[in-house]
């Protein structure tokens, strides 16, 4: 259950957020904009990895790394990109 | 240029400007909401487009990337002497191993090619092929595009998991009439 849970926050929920925080970007504060651009980067990588790791190779997946990148991808990727976002320092 | 030419082609693009101009306000505002459905929906469904293209272009060639068993047989009996579908399947089901524990799925009887692909019911769906006159096993293998069928309706997700097929579906659907609507009134969002 959690995982399925985790597969709809990732799909869903992340890029609501993403799209919520890219809402008027010039006029957020810098640690919104890296946010938002971590964000975006992580997710995207998510994707990508989510897709290959459902259809390459294509045989089921029940258990292992491929299910777990399947459901949950999405969501640590959205998360980790803000996060490193957030705490990376301007240089 | 003249004072003439450059007046005639304002009036040519206040014309323009005029035809793409919603006439009403009820317009305008359901302009703006179209662009914000247009905007949300194409996120949101975003991963949801790419698995369904993704496992659709798999399946159109579903062939041509091996992801079904595919064995040329000549028959060299007539149909007519074929041994029971029973026996076939016993054949089948003592080739498969473990998978045969499930039981058999469904049995796709080919005479042209004088054999038959026993299903069975397990999670990675094995399939084997048996000749129909004499029970020889010609191939066992795993029938990959029933795994990439699930994942294209979403029904590898769970028995809810099909919501998620409508749901690309329902998106796609209000993407099109959205980005129509917006293609006929461009400056209407604002």
């Amino acid at each position: 259950m959690s995982h399925v849970i985790a597969l709809l926050l990732g799909m869903f929920v992340v890029p609501g957020v993403l799209l919520r925080l890219g809402h008027h970007l010039r006029r957020q504060s810098l640690t919104a904009r890296r946010m938002f651009w971590g964000g975006i980067v992580g997710w995207c990588g998510a994707v990508l990895l989510m897709v290959v790791a459902s259809v390459l190779p294509p045989v089921l997946w029940t258990e292992g790394a491929r299910e777990v990148a399947v459901y949950w991808s999405l969501l640590v990727g959205g998360l980790a990109g803000m996060g490193v976002g957030a705490l990376r320092r301007p240089g | 240029m003249t004072e003439s030419t450059e007046a005639a082609r304002s009036a040519a693009r206040t014309k323009r400007h005029r035809r793409h101009r919603p006439r009403s306000d009820g317009i305008r505002n359901f302009s703006r909401w179209t662009f914000h459905i247009h905007l949300w929906a194409g996120v949101v469904i975003t991963v949801l487009i790419l698995v369904v293209s993704v496992t659709g272009i798999a399946l159109n060639h579903k062939r041509g990337l091996g992801l079904m068993p595919e064995v040329q047989h000549t028959p060299a009996a007539a149909f007519e002497d074929a041994l029971p579908l029973a026996e076939l399947a016993r054949h089948a089901t003592a080739a498969v191993g473990a998978a045969g524990e499930a039981g058999v799925d469904r049995m796709d009887v080919r005479p042209d090619d004088g054999i038959v692909k026993v299903r069975f019911n397990d999670r990675e769906v094995h399939e084997a092929t048996v000749v129909l006159a004499t029970g020889e096993v010609l191939h066992v293998g795993l029938r990959n595009d029933v795994f990439m069928e699930k994942l294209h309706s979403g029904e590898i997700f769970g028995a809810q998991g099909i919501l998620l097929s409508d749901l690309a579906a329902v998106g796609l659907t209000l993407l099109v009439l959205s980005g129509f609507w917006i293609w006929l009134y461009p400056r209407s969002r604002v």
